[in-house]
């Protein structure tokens, strides 16, 4: 017997602990607020290495650099977004289910993930050759573009959710 | 002109009528508030973990901050212009809205501690009488900024 996707997200939704988590008034606007603000720690912080790219901030600094000071951040922020954000789908697993701006949501979120992929194992390979300079390389200001352009799309998405249930 | 009777000014202007017969001026809006909020709250993080000698030790605070002005006043700009779109939309909401009133609260002092510190650390090298007063500047305006981000996603809920 096979079981759907919708039906292991309506069996997910109605585990004890979703429902709790669903029903209780304090503990799911805990869980929402902090996966709000965290947007300042993911996008905030991986804004601040696109930016570097594409020649706007930190012109001074090698690109190698601040890639080293700001991914930890980043990752740490990635992290919290991704445990509150498995925590919010657990509870409404079901309604995500046929939620389009959830499931534009996902797509997105693959592709930027994608991004930094193919970027690290490409054109970051050269850095040692551009990592000083103010203007970085074309492919390299594509992938910052890539990346604040997907994000932004993320938080949008990320918030259409509620417009949609 | 008191308060109350400036929201009530506010929530009869045409932008007001306007915002609430859109189905998405609002939404939209909000999404702006949103993603500036994300880089603007990462430019803050930064500029404050070099404070904190924990960002780029190694190099000077002012470059720092110096470097990330534009995309703090920018985006700051684009939070209060928003910020003051959305109130339009639910004025007698959010006068009577206590997280809203926490938020601008909060928001005040953010605002004025951060401007000082950021013009302090932007022109001068070394901005604070000691290692203590610059680490005490920069966690009191990260947890204020902190809580406005609460208050802020808190008006929702109330």
């Amino acid at each position: 017997m096979s079981v759907s996707l919708f039906e292991f997200c309506q069996w997910l939704n109605d585990t004890g602990p979703a429902t709790a988590l669903r029903e209780s008034k304090l503990m799911f606007p805990i869980v929402e607020s902090i996966h709000t603000l965290a947007i300042t720690l993911v996008v905030g912080t991986v804004a601040i290495l696109d930016l570097r790219l594409l020649g706007l901030v930190l012109k001074k600094v090698p690109v190698s650099r601040v890639a080293a000071q700001i991914l930890p951040l980043t990752w740490k922020g990635f992290a919290l977004m991704a445990i509150t954000g498995l925590l919010l789908f657990y509870s409404e697993a079901a309604k995500c289910y046929h939620n389009p701006a959830f499931r534009l949501k996902l797509i997105l979120l693959a592709l930027v993930g994608l991004n930094p992929l193919i970027f690290h194992f490409t054109i970051y390979k050269s850095v040692n050759q551009w990592d000083e300079a103010p203007q970085t390389p074309g492919r390299a200001r594509l992938a910052a573009t890539l990346s604040l352009g997907l994000w932004s799309a993320i938080v949008v998405a990320g918030r259409a959710i509620a417009y949609f249930n | 002109m008191s308060i109350l009777s400036l929201f009530q000014w506010y929530d009869h202007t045409g932008l007001a009528a306007w915002m609430h017969k859109s189905a998405w001026g609002f939404a939209v809006v909000e999404m702006f508030h949103l993603v500036a909020l994300g880089l603007f709250g990462g430019a803050i993080l930064i500029v404050n973990l070099r404070l904190l000698g924990v960002f780029l030790p190694d190099r000077p605070t002012s470059q720092i901050a110096r470097s990330l002005s534009p995309l703090i006043f920018g985006t700051l700009a684009i939070l209060a212009v928003t910020g003051v779109l959305m109130i339009s939309e639910e004025a007698m909401k959010c006068y009577h809205n206590a997280a809203f009133r926490r938020k601008m609260a909060l928001f005040v002092p953010a605002l004025l501690i951060s401007w000082e510190v950021h013009r302090r650390v932007a022109v001068s090298p070394e901005p604070f009488a000691s290692e203590r007063t610059a680490k005490f500047a920069a966690v009191a305006t990260l947890a204020l900024w902190f809580a406005v981000g609460v208050a802020g996603r808190a008006v929702g809920y109330l």
